[in-house]
């Protein structure tokens, strides 16, 4: 069995480029995702601090006056820029081209028009104007129920925003920051590719005849198969602990205090995929179209349902229930609630379900081989 | 031409005709699961995701809530207050907005009534959420003040407040349709996904048939090594057509409002299915294993999607990453496809995707070269 493992670990380190491949992949994908999703590696949200261009086309009755004039008022104290244009056609080209938004008073109603390229500052602006017509209209709703004390509680409305609200901060290190999240998710995304390493090599050996003669030199299948497992799992683990210990220590990316939460719940997903892929390579005898199947459908979807892409938000109810079939979600959801939350509990039901899963897997394999013997027997 | 004609059919053969099946599952599955998610996933909201812990569940809360909702930069997910650390932990939500039992009696009643913010430390998001609620809060609480301590006179003035103010604003689309093309912009995003991977798929053939010496035999017989490539190039651009029609077929069928003809929208997934095959080429000219390509195609899969801004607004992204983006041949695809939903004429995406397809003969031109070079190896 000690050859086998040995093969399956020559097999991994004879193709250089599959090794580097697999290597660097989580780390560029982990700095480029950190990067992408924010420069100082801190935080997913970058609010623009550029003046905000609103523009306006005036069709409106006495009420936009009113309307106007405080935004007249904020440009005056600097806090926007507002420009009257001519007609509402013009002002719609000027957005289309620009970041402006333009707000159209037209008799009674007020239209908002904004360019979908740019929701931040859309979403500013329609903030602000919003502000100015919600005051308007709680302002008319307080004279009509209270016509004696309106005047003075509109105009005592000067509170200071801790009469408000009660402010808390959540510490840097008890939340993720994009690079955070990313180093977590993309390890377990690469994993998932792992499943082509047995679904490959199965298939090259079963071609060239090493197999064969592996077993003619009086090994059993299910010791061939059950080495080879043991070979490949330790030659990914080596590769995917590599990525985890470069992105640590060489690009400081958080994995809590604790080091040995990932490397320990990344391991069963490690085997559980390779096991996936030797069960595969022993089933289907192409491996080429098995791949394609896997890579162009299969891992996207459960690396989308595990939160590789993008953090999942509102799953409620079956849909909850679907994103617990990706593995990546339970390793995920585990490593980040045990780094960030200090909670294990998730981490402990994927230590135990994956575990039971591999034995699961193991028995399969077996079984298969024994198939394998006494139809070729 | 004959004998394009003749492996492009054979290339049609292998891949559609011969597995029917396994064909149509490929092609429909990702768009069926994927609209599945879309829809129920909640991605058409913003990009700040608030929880909210409403033990108060008062109309003063539920119309706090409300307001927040309908902001389009913030997505609303309510938690239980068990899930609070998990949800910060697992980036679930960056700001939590909680409202304490005897909320509204206490703006009724004129007494201290606050809502609890908790915010983290590692963004600014503390300072949005107060600059947009403080407002809406001041209000309500002077409706508070206003009703003197009767509860049916501040519930009819908050009702009136919310429903039917004097005054309304409403969010129109620059081309005079919908307002909210998020969803639609994140399900083309899908549709361009699936394109790209779709064109490894379709490369792969070629490393079966080295393997299996079919690749010989072909020249063999009087193929050209162009004639190999241009069929080769054609059937697998067909292919990928199609998912790109198939795409478009749902998103008609299903009625989503992606602000832009079909026929534009279909210049723009060719254009992209331009590049998917030439890239898949390019990638394959690279590497003599089948799973060596595959792997390589998927890490540039993944960074176009990610820096073209499929799954994320380019316009989120930091300024240097947005510049980034230019040189990324689908961030060409998202722009047009914005362009257009923003109410400009087609001739305005033109060079948009002139550089699509600049990109598509660079990365073919490389492929060419590539196997030009190993092909002479070969013989």
């Amino acid at each position: 069995m000690i050859t086998v493992i040995k093969i399956a670990i020559k097999n991994y380190i004879r193709h250089r480029k599959n090794l580097m491949f697999n290597f660097l992949f989580p780390i560029f994908l982990v700095l480029l995702l950190g990067f992408v999703l924010n420069e100082n590696m801190k935080s997913e949200i970058e609010i623009n601090t550029e003046l905000l261009q609103i523009r306006y086309v005036n069709e409106g009755n006495e009420k936009s006056k009113e309307i106007i004039n405080t935004l007249l008022t904020l440009k005056d104290e600097g806090s926007i820029e507002l420009i009257e244009e001519k007609s509402i056609e013009a002002g719609k080209e000027d957005v289309r081209l620009n970041k402006a938004v333009i707000i159209y008073f037209k008799d009674d109603e007020i239209e908002f028009y904004s360019n979908s390229n740019y929701a931040i500052e859309a979403s500013t602006a329609y903030t602000i104007i919003t502000s100015i017509i919600n005051s308007f209209n709680a302002n008319y709703e307080i004279v009509k129920i209270n016509p004696q004390g309106a005047m003075e509680i509109i105009n005592s409305q000067n509170i200071d925003n801790d009469e408000l609200f009660n402010l808390d901060k959540i510490e840097t290190n008890r939340t993720p920051t994009a690079m955070g999240y990313y180093g977590v998710l993309e390890l377990g995304l690469m994993v998932f590719y792992f499943v082509n390493i047995p679904l490959h090599y199965i298939e090259y050996e079963r071609k060239n005849n090493i197999k064969d003669r592996v077993i003619l030199s009086g090994i059993s299948r299910w010791k061939y198969y059950i080495g080879s497992l043991m070979g490949y799992t330790l030659a990914c683990y080596t590769s995917i602990i590599l990525s985890f210990l470069t992105l640590k220590y060489i690009f400081n990316v958080n994995y809590g205090e604790n080091i040995f939460i990932v490397p320990i719940a990344i391991l069963p997903f490690v085997i559980l995929i390779n096991i996936i892929g030797l069960i595969l390579a022993i089933i289907f005898k192409n491996a080429e179209k098995t791949d394609a199947l896997l890579s162009s459908l299969i891992i996207p979807i459960l690396c989308f349902l595990g939160g590789a892409y993008t953090a999942i938000l509102n799953a409620s109810g079956i849909f909850n229930f679907i994103t617990f079939l990706s593995p990546l979600r339970w390793y995920g959801r585990g490593v980040l609630n045990s780094i960030y939350a200090n909670d294990y509990t998730i981490l402990n039901n994927w230590l135990i379900l994956s575990s039971i899963s591999i034995v699961i897997g193991i028995f399969f394999v077996i079984l298969l081989a024994n198939k394998e013997e006494k139809c070729i027997g | 031409m004959g004998n394009i004609w003749v492996l492009f059919k054979n290339n049609i053969k292998v891949s559609v005709i011969k597995k029917p099946l396994s064909f149509l599952l490929g092609l429909l599955s990702p768009i069926a699961i994927l609209f599945i998610m879309l829809k129920l996933l909640n991605f058409s909201s913003g990009y700040i995701p608030i929880g909210v812990i409403d033990k108060d569940n008062s109309s003063t809360s539920k119309a706090i809530v409300k307001f927040l909702s309908e902001n389009e930069i913030f997505s609303v997910v309510n938690i239980k207050e068990s899930e609070k650390e998990s949800s910060f932990a697992e980036s679930k939500i960056y700001i939590l907005v909680e409202f304490d039992k005897g909320f509204e009696s206490g703006i009724i009643n004129g007494k201290e009534s606050k809502v609890n913010i908790t915010t983290r430390e590692v963004d600014n998001t503390d300072e949005i959420i107060k600059s947009i609620l403080s407002n809406e809060i001041v209000n309500i609480k002077n409706l508070g003040l206003a009703a003197n301590g009767n509860k049916e006179v501040y519930s009819e003035a908050l009702n009136e407040y919310i429903n039917s103010g004097e005054l309304e604003v409403v969010r129109k689309s620059l081309s005079d349709v919908s307002s909210d093309y998020t969803m639609s912009q994140m399900f083309i995003g899908f549709i361009i996904f699936f394109m790209l991977i779709r064109g490894v798929s379709g490369v792969n053939h070629y490393y079966e048939e080295k393997e299996d010496n079919i690749f010989s035999r072909f020249f063999v017989a009087p193929v050209k090594a162009r004639e190999y490539y241009l069929a080769d190039f054609l059937s697998n651009y067909a292919v990928v057509l199609i998912q790109g029609i198939a795409g478009i077929i749902i998103i008609d069928f299903v009625g989503i409002n992606t602000g832009l003809k079909s026929t534009y929208l279909f210049i723009i997934l060719a254009t992209v299915g331009l590049i998917s095959v030439s890239l898949a080429m390019c990638v394959r000219s690279f590497f003599s294993r089948g799973s060596e390509c595959g792997m390589a195609f998927n890490f540039i899969t993944m960074v176009f999607i990610m820096v073209g801004g499929c799954f994320i607004p380019a316009s989120i992204m930091p300024s240097n990453v947005e510049k980034i983006s230019h040189f990324i041949p689908i961030s060409w695809a998202i722009k047009s496809v914005n362009s257009l939903q923003v109410g400009n004429d087609f001739v305005d995406v033109v060079p948009y995707i002139s550089i699509m397809i600049l990109f598509a003969i660079v990365f073919l031109g490389i492929a060419v070269y590539k196997t030009s070079i190993a092909e002479k190896k070969f013989v």
